[in-house]
């Protein structure tokens, strides 16, 4: 004891001499310390503590209080000897590093060993030294840091990556000191927890590296990368895959740097687009990487998918077949089939739409349900023939009226008295649609999935009767179906019987439960009543309600069994009864096979001879379900606006066409096809207005009217031209009459080409100006008030042009341009468009190819008044057709707009691309379109709706004018 | 059968139908053909490419037992091609007949297909032809040719597929009777389009079936339905042993359409027929 306290003392007087406050806290701590050291370290530690001293008391005070507890946390105190020779080694060159290694000492030593220490310690140190540019606060921050989050990160982090992990901070510390960030210190802080969100080591090796050779770049990558990659990484949760991404994603690294965030971001996103398939990521993400080489931002664009080709690469390798690859040519399949208009709509297929109108096949967006893309392909060929089938044989068909005579005296009581009820209101003998029937029987879910069994039966065999190519195309579906059917007999009796039937209707055969088999077998023989050429829909009727009976009075018997079984009263209707014991007898709905879509029994065709619906329908009972269910058809988004009947009663048929009504397809993005019959059109030709506006406009633009028209009469071209070496013609072409005679002479045989012909010589072009009239273009031109009406005696141009909308110079334009070609006599036509939906596009002549340019014309082009909305596409079309009726041989479509195409559901892209399709389908028919806006923002969108169309945007409108005649006269010559 | 027109060969006789060509009456075209021989009316036949009128037309000569001579209209194709011209022969110039002056002067049918592609001038020479003149003007050698009551003028015109330019002028038009044409109803066709290649009766079927499914597509994209002569084609493929998935591509698809999405429809119908 003495003597240990004698030692102590001579340590303190060792320690005062550096500091006295130390030295006080040295004599409260040392006599506990020195119990827990052997004498060798014991030295150590007051070697410490007095190099601590040295440099700073603080320090050495408290190194010397919490020694006592740090000591105690070394689980092996002979490693306490070796932490500390480190420790000096550390504190030589910076005390507080030194104090926090000390206190770290004992958690990190288990996972490092004292072997680990000296290398741990000198990264610290560098660290510190590195930092230490940036002020020694900091640099002392970030080492400390480090040393804090080192036991932490060996949590998560094998050992061997610890240099690596560390070294990472270093070169993040290296940036700091030039950015002046703090980038290395947040990466301490944060890293053990983001490594720790990766829960498989094997993937810390990849992601330092990739994150060290990305901070080779930029330290703000490398942090991005470390901060977002393990939540990914977490995401794509298999460990193969992860793998697989961090291995491009060093790829990349190395390559172009800036891209891996981008790739790393959309990696989960593409990896779904390849259908999971990792050799189509990888194959996906290398054709990135082959252009990450050349062009980092295109690859940037291309990882991130917001690049047509990477998603067209990815469709590439996919196995999996898009309908809109094939959704045109899949439509053209099904009208060719059937005969009828088809529309084809994306959906899922058989959740579609509720209601349809007729015609309407919808498929889903994607089938990859193979690993070959024709097999995928098949099935789309298969759902669409199905589809054209109902079309084509009649499924939505109405109903013989003699149908329920045929099949009265069957009738169940309950179903009769509907009847009854329901067909008061009607007109005898008038057809009735299928719907309205099955609505009627009291247990209408029953009767409606019988239906369906039947119907599709009947039609999958007619198809099959008269299409001998597509069984191997329907067999080949229908055995990949029902393997995801269902097992019998694991069903609820009443599901069992419905879903045997549906087995049976396209397989003949089937396991069916002993316990069914008999009414199964029953039920197939009706069945297959309806499989021959010459069935109708009215035989699926017969059959279905001949099965309805079978199938209600079995499990009726069920029921019956089951209440006496129990002994329970049988009070109840029998109908009640059924209704009671729905749950027990299973009464969910049967899911058809997916390549059917669902039959809906709503759209019924409106064939000739058949009187329309909703006027049959009239003066109906309440109770009938006719009603409910075809008011919203009628008010669904088949027919767009619910109160055009009332304001457009000439729209109510829509095939009814007025005198200059057209219909036009409609461009749609979203499936790739057209809309067919979309559009309606309808031509106008405005009044004539007071010659006020003209005589004002011929005011103010005389003298430049005048110049104009002697300029364009300059370039109207002789009247006619001789044509030489021709077959026929008023005169002989003497030189080649000569060199006739000589070719004779020479015993060759001589051209007959002798005469000259004058023919008359034309310009030939026929020009056609559309010009978009949306309210939009009342918009006024400049800054000052429209409200100041300029008085004559201001009257100059300038003060004009102040208060003139954007219509009024399109006007003044046009009555200039017009001018013009009538001078230079090209034909030529003026037509405005506006309008509001799809079936109210006005289109405005105000001169016609074949009208002379005179004061009435004059008179309707400075009538023009701005209104309603612009649906560019249906008026381009329009134009289309009318130039393609001009016996020209150029052929002008000029289209003057003030902005996007706006109009009703005609936004954004779709309405983009429909404009670019109506302009590439003129282009493509031999007419030569030219754009000219004078929207001053145009150039965002105008690249993608002009396309490869040629165009010109009149940032100054006022010069528009001017520039018309000019823009026409470059086009023509 | 008719032969080059434009051989040195005066003969009319090489223009005689002397084995009856295969035809099945639709309706009562026959008759109609016929009665209009009889009372010297031109004829028109309107109709797509491919219906059968040309047979028809080889058909008649051979019932009414008049040589055919039948001239393909060209953009190139003038009066003096249909009337006739001078030819050097040596040092000296003689006369040749054009076949429209052949028939005219021995008596037969002059049958002018695709009369709208020819030049505007034919006009003049068919004019005067088909009123109650039945004269024919030769103005190279200022003759007026009166026809034989033997000679019958005959032209065909489609009326869909050409541009609007080439649309024939009303008051050609009215110079004669129109028998319009049509593909022929399913079971005709398949009847002709059997005895005409010689395959099954199920491959005819089959094949016209198909036809009726791609003519489905005419103004859905495609310009013409696909032809009766087309079918037989296809079947002409079959009967040689050429898969029916081939020979439908090769015969139908490809023949009638560039546009390759409709190509591919095609071909998908024909894989579903067959």
């Amino acid at each position: 004891m003495d003597q240990n306290t004698s030692r102590i003392d001579q340590l303190r007087a060792l320690i005062a001499g550096y500091s006295e406050k130390a030295a006080a806290v040295y004599s409260e701590t040392a006599p506990e310390v020195l119990t827990l050291l052997s004498t060798q370290a014991a030295n150590r530690w007051v070697e410490m503590g007095c190099l601590l001293a040295e440099a700073s008391a603080a320090a050495a005070v408290k190194y010397f209080r919490e020694s006592p507890e740090i000591l105690r946390a070394f689980t092996d105190r002979a490693n306490v000897e070796p932490a500390l020779e480190v420790g000096l080694r550390l504190a030589s060159q910076n005390y507080g590093i030194a104090l926090e290694y000390f206190r770290q000492c004992p958690s990190i030593l288990p996972k490092i060993g004292p072997r680990g220490l000296w290398e741990w310690a000198r990264i610290a140190a560098d660290l510190d030294s590195q930092s230490s540019a940036l002020g020694g606060s900091v640099g002392y921050g970030t080492a400390i840091e480090y040393l804090k989050s080192g036991t932490q990160i060996l949590d998560h982090l094998a050992p061997d990556q610890l240099s690596n992990w560390a070294q990472l901070g270093l070169v993040l510390a290296q940036e700091d000191r030039k950015s002046k960030d703090f980038l290395s210190l947040e990466y301490f802080r944060l890293s053990p927890e983001l490594i720790g969100q990766v829960a498989s080591r094997e993937l810390h090796p990849a992601l330092l590296e990739i994150a060290l050779q990305l901070a080779k770049t930029s330290s703000k990558l490398a942090m991005e990368f470390l901060k977002h990659s393990p939540a990914i990484l977490a995401v794509l949760n298999r460990l193969q895959i992860q793998n697989a991404v961090l291995a491009i994603a060093k790829t990349l690294a190395e390559v172009a740097p800036s891209v891996v965030p981008e790739f790393i971001g959309h990696s989960v996103e593409a990896l779904t687009l390849a259908e999971g398939s990792l050799i189509q990521f990888q194959q996906w993400a290398q054709k990135g990487i082959a252009i990450a080489r050349t062009n980092q931002e295109r690859a940037g664009a291309y990882f991130s998918l917001k690049l047509k080709i990477s998603h067209d690469v990815l469709r590439q390798l996919s196995k999996g077949v898009y309908l809109r690859d094939i959704s045109r040519m899949l439509r053209l399949y099904a009208e060719g089939l059937c005969g009828k208009p088809v529309e084809i709509n994306v959906g899922s297929g058989p959740t579609g739409l509720p209601t349809k109108p007729e015609g309407a096949i919808t498929l889903p967006e994607k089938i990859a349900l193979f690993t070959q893309p024709e097999d995928n392909f098949r099935f789309y060929k298969v759902m669409t023939f199905h589809e054209s089938g109902h079309l084509e044989f009649g499924s939505y068909k109405s109903l013989s009226p003699l149908i329920i005579n045929e099949i009265e005296d069957d009738m169940e009581f309950g179903l009769k008295q509907a009847l009854k009820v329901h067909l008061a209101g009607t007109n005898q003998g008038s057809p009735i649609a299928v719907q309205d029937l099955l609505g009627q029987f009291p247990d209408t879910p029953l009767a409606r999935n019988l239906w369906t069994i039947v119907e599709e039966g009947r039609i999958d065999y007619l198809l099959r009767h008269e299409y001998m190519g597509i069984r191997r195309d329907m067999d080949f579906v229908i055995d990949q179906q029902l393997k995801g059917r269902p097992t019998i007999s694991e069903l609820p009796p009443r599901q069992a019987i419905l879903e045997a039937l549906l087995q049976l209707s396209v397989a003949d055969t089937t396991e069916v439960p002993l316990a069914i088999a008999d009414e199964v077998a029953k039920a197939y023989a009706i069945l297959k009543t309806v499989q021959h050429p010459n069935a109708t829909v009215d035989d699926s009727f017969k059959a279905a309600h001949s099965l309805y009976l079978l199938i209600k009075k079995y499990l009726q018997g069920l029921k019956t069994e089951a209440a006496t079984d129990t002994a329970g009263p049988q009070a109840s209707t029998p109908e009640e009864d059924f209704q009671d014991n729905r749950v027990d007898m299973g009464h969910g709905t049967l899911d058809n096979l997916s390549y059917r879509n669902p039959l809906d029994l709503q759209c019924t065709s409106g064939g000739p001879g058949q009187p329309a619906n909703p006027e049959s329908s009239k003066g109906k009972t309440p109770t009938s379900l006719f009603k409910e269910i075809k008011v919203p058809q009628q008010s669904g988004e088949t027919l767009p606006k619910g109160d055009r009947i009332q304001t457009q009663p000439a729209l109510r048929d829509p095939e009814r066409s007025e005198p200059g009504t057209y219909y036009y397809d409609e461009w749609d993005i979203a499936t790739g096809d057209y809309r067919p019959r979309w559009c309606r059109l309808q031509e106008r030709i405005p009044e004539d207005v007071s010659s006020e506006v003209v005589d004002r406009i011929k005011g103010e633009y005389g003298a430049i009217i005048s110049l104009l028209r002697r300029y364009f009469e300059y370039l109207r071209p002789e009247a006619f031209k001789k044509i030489k070496k021709q077959l026929y013609g008023e005169e002989i072409d003497l030189e080649s009459a000569i060199a006739s005679f000589t070719e004779r002479r020479a015993g060759m045989s001589p051209s007959d080409r002798v005469y000259t012909l004058r023919q008359k010589k034309t310009r030939d072009v026929s020009a056609a100006f559309l010009i978009d009239m949306s309210g939009s273009t009342s918009k006024l031109i400049g800054h000052s008030s429209p409200t100041t009406h300029p008085s004559p005696l201001v009257d100059n141009a300038k003060a004009w042009r102040a208060g003139k909308r954007v219509i009024d110079v399109e006007k003044e334009g046009l009555l200039l341009l017009a001018e013009a070609l009538d001078a230079i006599g090209d034909e030529f036509a003026m037509f405005g468009f506006s309008g509001h939906s799809r079936n109210q596009v006005n289109f405005y002549k105000f001169k016609d190819f074949d009208e002379a340019l005179a004061d009435p014309a004059r008179q309707r082009i400075g009538g023009i008044q701005p209104f309603g909305q612009n649906r560019d596409g249906t008026a381009i079309r329009h134009v289309t057709a009318k130039l393609l009726g001009r016996p020209a041989k150029i052929k002008l479509l000029i289209l003057l707009s003030d902005g996007k195409p706006l109009d009703e559901e005609y936004n954004g892209v779709h309405a983009l691309e429909d404009t670019r399709m109506a302009l590439r389908e003129a282009r493509a028919r031999g007419i030569h379109p030219f754009c000219i806006t004078v929207d001053r923002d145009a150039r965002e969108y105008i690249q993608e709706m002009y396309g490869e169309i040629s165009y010109t945007i009149i940032s100054n409108i006022s010069a528009l004018p001017q520039r018309l005649p000019r823009i026409y006269k470059q086009l023509t010559s | 059968m008719s032969q080059g027109i434009k051989g040195q060969e005066q003969g009319i006789e090489q223009y005689r139908i002397t084995k009856e060509p295969f035809y099945l009456p639709v309706k009562d075209e026959i008759h109609l053909f016929q009665v209009a021989y009889k009372s010297r009316i031109p004829v028109m036949l309107k109709g797509p490419t491919g219906c059968g009128k040309t047979r028809f037309v080889e058909h008649m000569a051979y019932l009414l037992k008049v040589p055919l001579i039948t001239v393909a209209c060209h953009e190139d194709l003038t009066a003096s091609d249909l009337v006739g011209r001078y030819l050097l022969k040596g040092e000296e110039t003689i006369w040749v007949d054009g076949p429209l002056t052949l028939a005219v002067k021995h008596g037969g049918i002059c049958y002018l297909d695709e009369v709208v592609e020819a030049r505007k001038d034919t006009t003049v020479v068919i004019h005067p032809l088909t009123d109650a003149r039945r004269i024919l003007p030769i103005e190279k050698k200022s003759q007026i040719v009166e026809a034989l009551d033997e000679f019958m003028l005959v032209i065909s015109y489609n009326p869909g597929y050409q541009s609007v330019v080439k649309d024939l002028k009303q008051s050609t038009k009215q110079r004669f009777l129109a028998i319009e044409f049509d593909y022929p109803p399913h079971d005709l066709e398949a009847r002709i389009v059997q005895q005409e290649s010689g395959v099954k009766e199920e491959v005819a079927r089959a094949l016209v079936k198909v036809g009726e499914k791609v003519r489905n597509l005419k103004n859905h994209g495609l310009e013409e339905g696909v032809s009766t002569r087309l079918l037989i084609y296809a079947a002409n493929l079959i009967r040689e042993g050429v898969d029916p998935h081939t020979a439908g591509d090769v015969a139908i698809a490809q023949p009638i359409t560039d546009d390759t999405d409709m190509q591919r429809s095609i071909r998908e119908i024909i894989t579903t027929v067959f």
